[in-house]
């Protein structure tokens, strides 16, 4: 009896398993058939496999599928409804059958079914999510919005759906919407802080979403330190520094990171050339933590961010239009407390990084911007002598040199420069610039050969920012081997303009030009005696004689450049716009090769611009 | 007495003469030009001061002549166009050259600057369009427009209409295997769907089919339209597809209609026929009009040939073919060039690859207005993809492809005459 009942059993599954394996080849060619095209074959085979096996989800999802594809709506609801009888407590199928309506475009009735679906099941908090998501797929947010809200207070749990509202209000544009969501969030718990906050920044770039973001997590400012860190951080996103240093000043009260978080702040903002807030910040950190460790880097970024607000005044009141010029003297109650300011560095962290390049800086204030290279040396033999090391050794070296330079001491300019290049540490660019130096130096020793071989050095490298002066001089050199007293007087020339001795310049620039011998240098003395009459502020003199220029035309290779000086002259020193263009545009006409074609160019559109 | 009457009719004649010895100043569009791009911006200028030029077609690469004018030369100065002031006498010469029977040459008067309008979408950056690259380079004047401009019926304003890589068949430009999870599809999505709904659409695809009908009514009506990029087939295909759905369920929701192939109405089309859509949404790729990149084969050999039309017979494909080189190199985009076997017959081939089936540029006629059609997306970026920086046109100022661009902006500007054939 065992024996008959087991075999019965086995045939039976036999046969099943046969069969299954039947429906699932008929189900595979149903599938070909779709991926085909023939969508009208692929239903009829699906149909009937649904028809032997209504309770087969597979059978039914592609039978749905197909008939949505082959728009059959009527069909998919029908198909669905059957099935909504078989498993009544399935939420999927109401929100499928939503869908099919919502898709037929009878919208009224897929809300409909959606909320009857959300009212019957509204103990299962699954609900609310399985249906807004039917509504999300078929793109309508507003309606995924309304029953997450629903959802929310169905639960009494506000935060349930928080993640899924604030990602549709982003999509939607409703940035209040979302930072109110995301801020909840970080209310409730507050672990998910850096979570959030990316969140927040990822979008926080788009048109109206900074704004209304910090808005809303003002709001929230009282409740934790978090939302002070994420206003702090959009504060800075919208470059808003003002306003950021106020929460940061209030988070380091707070907080206990004694001023590194202010000083990271404050860094940052000198690096974005904000340095008005970021001396302040620099300020309160010295005026808040004064035995700190962060405190040597907050009196360099202090001193360094009065001398950026200094340099930037003092360059808009120099003429850097000119070729050659005389820098003004700053006035001292400027300078005065940017030196006094790294003085005070250089008294109290003797040795330090930030006291040698706190020397540095003083010896530049000095030199460059006060014009009093008497005693200045000092500054930068502190750094060459007690700290050849240092990574600022090199810079001091070339400032020493320059000054020797200055005062006509060229042998000791030819040793300091000759250090930089010697030294292994050096950066190529200051081995470079020294070299370019040297040449020159020993072309106003009448050393024209050594000169010769030190621009070699410069020239070797085409992506050098001197390469083009050098290859200039290296040409002037080269051609005017035969004329060496000519060539001997202008670079004495050059030497006194080196030294800002333009009066003197000039005389043996002129010297030169009316020399008929000195045919290699007589278009550029000419020039270079204009230049010194610009550097002198004689512009009308400087028309005058930049006019014969331009006239020699093709006679003098100087003579575009003449024209271009002059409606600079006309633009910045003389100030009459009408003549300034003039001149451009009469080198457009004149010289349609010239290098300063793009420039004059620039200038016209510019100066129009403001005629009009 | 008789001397000092002499002294005065001279001081008299030279007057007279003087402003009329340079009254004309000649922007030659050969290979001496300096920068034919801004060649355009300068005589477009002109036109908008109510000065007259004349386009001399086929002299010297499709010369310019324009009255003397301080502004227009300074414009030439600053811009780096290289011009002539030529005398009358000199002018008489030229027009009696151009005019000549002998030569395959004409004039055209240009009366007033047109009216430019440019189909992008919010948000749109130049440097995404060869036509307001173009434009911008050569400081030409132009208003944006969109669906909401388009649909209350602003198209009146204007005499030339630009479409460039946009897709007026609602499916995103078929990017969705590709960027569907990219934040700028998603973004975009929501705008096209945003605005569909501002304008009562439930779908983005019919939106697209009412404003690619507005836009046909607006060259039925004497307006000149001029697309580039894929905004040439999925213009067309819209126009075939009005009532049909023809998008994937994840471009519109829905499905497309099965027999949508079936439905099409290719007498509703401006340029192609019997063309066969790509439904499938994961393929990059509207329909068999474009010729695909495995057809064009390598890049060196990628050339078009402009046809040589008779200036004096047919002035407007010479005026669309005015160049100062003949073959051309090609360049790709979404829609790179025309399968030749599903143009029209009454449309005019402009430029193609010789040897081949590949129409690059193409013309034609619709009610009172024009079409033109130009494959690729931008001519001196041969492989343009998404992100990709803008093209630098001071790098290209003689761009032979983009010049075939700028023509299309200057017809339109043409005084219509009667043609001889």
């Amino acid at each position: 009896m065992i024996k008959k009942i087991l075999i019965t059993l086995f045939l039976f599954y036999s046969a099943l398993a046969q069969q299954n394996q039947m429906d699932q080849n008929q189900f595979m060619l149903a599938e070909s058939y779709e991926q085909q095209g023939n969508l009208g074959k692929a239903v009829e085979i699906v149909e009937g496999l649904n028809k032997k096996d209504p309770t087969n989800i597979q059978f039914f999802n592609k039978l749905n599928t197909l008939y949505l594809q082959l728009k059959k709506y009527d069909e998919s609801v029908l198909l669905i409804e059957s099935r909504i009888k078989i498993v009544p407590q399935d939420v999927n199928l109401y929100g499928m059958l939503g869908s099919t309506y919502y898709t037929a475009g009878d919208r009224n009735k897929a809300y409909k079914i959606w909320e009857d679906a959300i009212e019957q099941f509204k103990s299962n908090q699954m609900t609310i999510r399985i249906i807004s998501n039917y509504a999300i797929e078929k793109r309508d947010f507003e309606k995924a919005i309304e029953y997450l809200n629903l959802g929310k207070a169905l639960s009494k749990d506000p935060y349930l759906f928080s993640y899924d509202l604030a990602e549709l209000y982003q999509i939607t544009m409703r940035y209040r919407e979302a930072a109110n969501e995301y801020c909840n969030l970080i209310k409730a718990n507050p672990a998910q802080y850096q979570q959030i906050e990316s969140k927040i920044l990822s979008y926080s770039n788009k048109p109206g979403a900074i704004d209304e973001t910090i808005e809303v997590v003002k709001k929230f400012k009282s409740y934790d330190l978090n939302f002070s860190y994420l206003l702090a951080r959009l504060l800075i996103e919208k470059k808003n520094y003002e306003e950021a240093f106020i929460i940061y000043k209030e988070l380091d009260k707070k907080g206990n990171d004694k001023g590194s978080e202010l000083l990271s702040f404050a860094n940052f903002i000198y690096r974005e050339n904000a340095f008005e807030v970021a001396l302040n910040v620099f300020q309160y950190i010295l005026d808040n933590y004064k035995n700190e460790e962060i405190i040597p880097a907050a009196k360099l970024g202090y001193a360094k961010s009065k001398e950026a607000i200094f340099v930037a005044k003092y360059k808009s009141a120099n003429p850097e239009w000119k070729t050659f010029f005389i820098p003004k003297a700053a006035d001292g109650k400027d300078v005065q407390p940017v030196i006094e300011a790294y003085k005070d560095i250089t008294d109290i962290y003797k040795h330090s990084d930030v006291a040698i390049e706190a020397y540095l800086r003083i010896g530049i204030l000095y030199e460059y911007y006060l014009n009093d290279i008497e005693g200045v040396e000092n500054y930068f033999n502190i750094i060459t002598e007690n700290y050849p090391m240092s990574k600022f050794n090199s810079l001091a070296l070339i400032e020493l040199g320059n000054i020797a330079i200055q005062k006509g001491r060229l042998d000791e300019a030819e040793k300091y420069f000759k250090s930089v290049t010697d030294l292994p540490r050096a950066n190529p660019d200051d081995r470079s610039y020294s070299n370019y130096k040297l040449s020159r130096i020993f072309s106003y020793k009448d050393d024209f050969e050594s000169a010769r071989k030190k621009l070699l050095a410069v020239m070797g490298n085409l992506k050098d920012n001197l390469a083009n002066d050098a290859i200039e001089f290296s040409i002037l050199l080269n051609n005017a081997k035969n004329d060496s007293s000519n060539l001997s007087l202008y670079c004495k020339a050059e030497f006194l303009t080196e030294q800002h001795k333009f009066e003197e310049a000039k005389n043996i620039y002129d010297q030169i030009a009316q020399n008929p011998q000195a045919f290699i240098f007589h278009s550029i003395a000419k020039m270079r005696s204009a230049e010194m009459l610009v550097a002198n502020d004689e512009y009308s003199s400087a028309v005058s004689a930049l006019t014969v220029i331009a006239e020699e035309a093709e006679k003098n290779i100087y003579s575009d450049k003449a024209l271009y000086l002059q409606g600079r002259i006309y633009q910045y020193g003389l100030k009459i716009p009408d003549k300034a263009i003039e001149s451009y545009e009469s080198l457009l006409i004149k010289f349609p090769r010239s290098l300063y074609l793009d420039e004059a160019r620039q200038n016209i559109i510019e100066l129009k611009k403001k005629i009009s | 007495m008789i001397r000092c009457l002499f002294k005065i009719l001279s001081f008299f004649i030279l007057i007279t003469i003087s402003p009329f010895a340079q009254n004309k100043i000649l922007i030659p569009m050969d290979l001496r030009q300096t920068d034919h791009l801004k060649a355009y911006g300068v005589t477009f200028h002109a036109l908008e001061n109510g000065l007259k030029a004349d386009w001399l077609l086929n002299y010297c690469g499709g010369s310019f002549l324009i009255d003397q004018s301080d502004k227009v030369v300074s414009e030439c100065l600053i811009e780096e166009v290289y011009f002539e002031q030529i005398s009358l006498a000199q002018a008489a010469q030229i027009y009696s050259e151009v005019q000549s029977e002998d030569n395959n040459m004409d004039v055209v008067r240009l009366e007033k600057a047109p009216k430019i309008a440019v189909y992008v979408p919010p948000g749109f950056s130049p440097w995404d369009d060869a036509v307001t690259l173009a434009l911008e380079y050569a400081k030409v004047k132009y208003d944006k427009v969109w669906n909401d401009e388009i649909l209350r019926g602003d198209l009146e304003k204007y005499d030339w209409l630009h479409l460039h890589h946009e897709d007026f068949t609602g499916q995103y430009g078929k990017f969705y295997a590709s960027f569907s999870n990219a934040q700028w599809y998603i973004d975009q999505q929501i705008m096209y769907e945003n605005n569909a709904k501002k304008n009562g659409f439930n779908k983005v695809s019919e939106m697209m089919k009412a404003v690619s009908l507005t836009i046909k009514n607006f060259v039925g009506q004497g307006g000149f339209l001029f697309a580039m990029c894929s905004a040439t087939d999925s213009y067309d295909i819209s126009l075939a597809a009005e009532g049909v759905d023809i998008c994937a369920s994840v471009f519109d929701g829905d499905a497309a209609d099965p027999d949508a192939q079936k439905k099409l109405d290719f007498s509703k089309t401006f340029a192609f026929k019997d063309f066969k859509l790509e439904m499938n949404p994961y393929v990059y790729e509207y329909s068999d009009i474009d010729i695909q990149p495995v057809e064009i084969g390598l890049q060196q050999n990628d050339y078009f040939t402009l046809f040589d039309f008779s200036a004096k017979y047919d002035p407007v494909p010479t005026m669309l073919t005015q160049d100062h080189a003949n073959v051309i190199k090609g360049f790709m985009g979404q829609t790179t060039m025309f399968r030749k076997n599903l143009i029209k017959n009454s449309v005019i081939i402009l430029a193609e690859r010789q040897g081949t089936d590949q129409v690059k540029y193409l013309h034609g006629n619709y009610g009172r207005g024009t079409f033109t059609f130009y494959g690729g997306h931008d001519p001196e970026d041969y492989q343009h993809v998404v992100g990709d920086p803008p093209t630098d046109l001071s790098l290209y100022k003689n761009s032979p492809g983009y010049r075939l661009i700028l023509n299309n902006i200057l017809f339109p500007a043409a005084t219509k005459k009667k043609q001889k054939t």
